[in-house]
């Protein structure tokens, strides 16, 4: 339920791919024996577009003393580590620790996403076919949602873990007076899971 | 279509498919530590004009061997590399969940949860160990394969039943198979 911009990811593996598929292309041309590639002709190519590159370059003016091309090399590698940086820092985000927050004339009621978990997510962890349950506070178009995410027992009742959720979810609409969308999740077991009792013994 | 169903709309495409950031964080990661990398070769060989001629012959010498089959080879590598980051970008990436949603809540349950619960409903319909009932729930059809107990013959239809109520009980349907091992065990 993060809030990363997902699209960002898969530009960032296109766009290196295809960079990847180029060059790799280019080096197996290059390396490929000329009586496969004859009618390419890759080396003419390379050492054309080499040619036009020096070229280009050499016209680039100095900059403090610094040759042109040089200049900008250091200049766009800077520039796409800051941007690389950033997209590093971005992802993941979105969490907020208020799952309500109402506003009156004289004063603000927030309510922590600790309460939600007293109140979504310790009734259903109590349940003797789940083995842990947690909730998160997102936001989602602009407001907060929550998902109550339950790790069930194998076998588990799910028709009846689900309807406890629901119950408890009555229970919150109750207290916090306002509707807060809530994603419940009943997910498979995690690797450290397999680490639990198969059954809970009281 | 009120706010809470476009949020629970919005919600259950992204817990559906893969978001990517694994490879793209890993991926950007790598680019930015390689330009670290380049950037600091960049200003030694500014900073210390003496370091140039040394800093060209060993890269001379890195690339020279960059001929024939070993740049092939690279280039073979590199090729599947940004084949499959091509396909990681532009495969939806489903996971193996499905969703829906009621009046109040999104519902998102792992295939997984789902087999294990028609498992476990199915051995006690048809009287088996759950060590003899496996499941697979896929996008469109569940499998369920039978080991009998040798001499008990099992109700496939009972198991079809059941394994059908046991989705229809928390909401989602798909056709059924029923698959029954020609031997059974002990």
């Amino acid at each position: 339920m993060s809030s990363t911009w997902r699209w960002s990811n898969r530009a960032l593996l296109l766009v290196c791919g295809l960079l990847l598929v180029a060059a790799g292309g280019a080096a197996v041309l290059l390396g490929a024996p000329s009586r496969y590639t004859g009618a390419l002709a890759p080396a003419e190519r390379a050492s054309s577009a080499a040619r036009w590159s020096e070229a280009w370059a050499a016209g680039l003016p100095d900059v403090a003393g610094l040759p042109g091309a040089q200049a900008a090399a250091l200049a766009a590698a800077v520039v796409l580590l800051v941007l690389l940086l950033v997209f590093l820092r971005t992802r993941g985000g979105g969490r907020t620790p208020t799952v309500v927050r109402l506003e009156a004339q004289d004063g603000r009621t927030t309510v922590d996403q600790g309460v939600a978990r007293a109140l979504l997510a310790d009734p259903l962890a109590e349940r003797a076919d789940v083995l842990s349950a947690r909730t998160g506070v997102h936001r989602v178009k602009g407001a907060p949602a929550i998902c109550l995410t339950v790790i069930v027992r194998r076998g588990a009742d799910l028709a009846g873990v689900l309807a406890a959720a629901e119950a408890a979810l009555a229970d919150w609409d109750e207290l916090a007076g306002v509707r807060v969308p809530v994603l419940v999740h009943l997910a498979d077991r995690r690797w450290r899971d397999g680490l639990h009792a198969r059954t809970r013994v009281r | 279509m009120n706010r809470e169903q476009a949020v629970y709309r919005r919600v259950l495409r992204r817990e559906t498919h893969s978001p990517r950031t694994g490879a793209a964080v890993v991926l950007a990661a790598v680019l930015a530590l390689l330009l670290l990398v380049a950037l600091g070769l960049g200003m030694w060989w500014l900073a210390a004009p003496g370091v140039r001629e040394t800093l060209g012959e060993r890269l001379g010498q890195a690339t020279s061997w960059a001929d024939g089959a070993p740049l092939t080879a690279v280039g073979i590598v590199a090729l599947v590399l940004g084949l499959v980051l091509v396909l990681a970008a532009v495969l939806p990436g489903r996971l193996r969940r499905r969703a829906r949603s009621t009046d109040r809540v999104a519902l998102l349950v792992d295939d997984g949860v789902l087999a294990d619960a028609v498992v476990a409903a199915v051995a006690v319909r048809c009287g088996l160990d759950a060590r003899q009932v496996s499941a697979t729930v896929g996008r469109r059809r569940t499998t369920v394969r039978l080991t009998p107990t040798s001499g008990v013959p099992v109700d496939r239809e009972a198991a079809t039943d059941t394994a059908s109520a046991t989705l229809g009980a928390v909401g989602f349907t798909t056709a059924q198979r029923v698959l029954v091992a020609e031997r059974g065990v002990i």
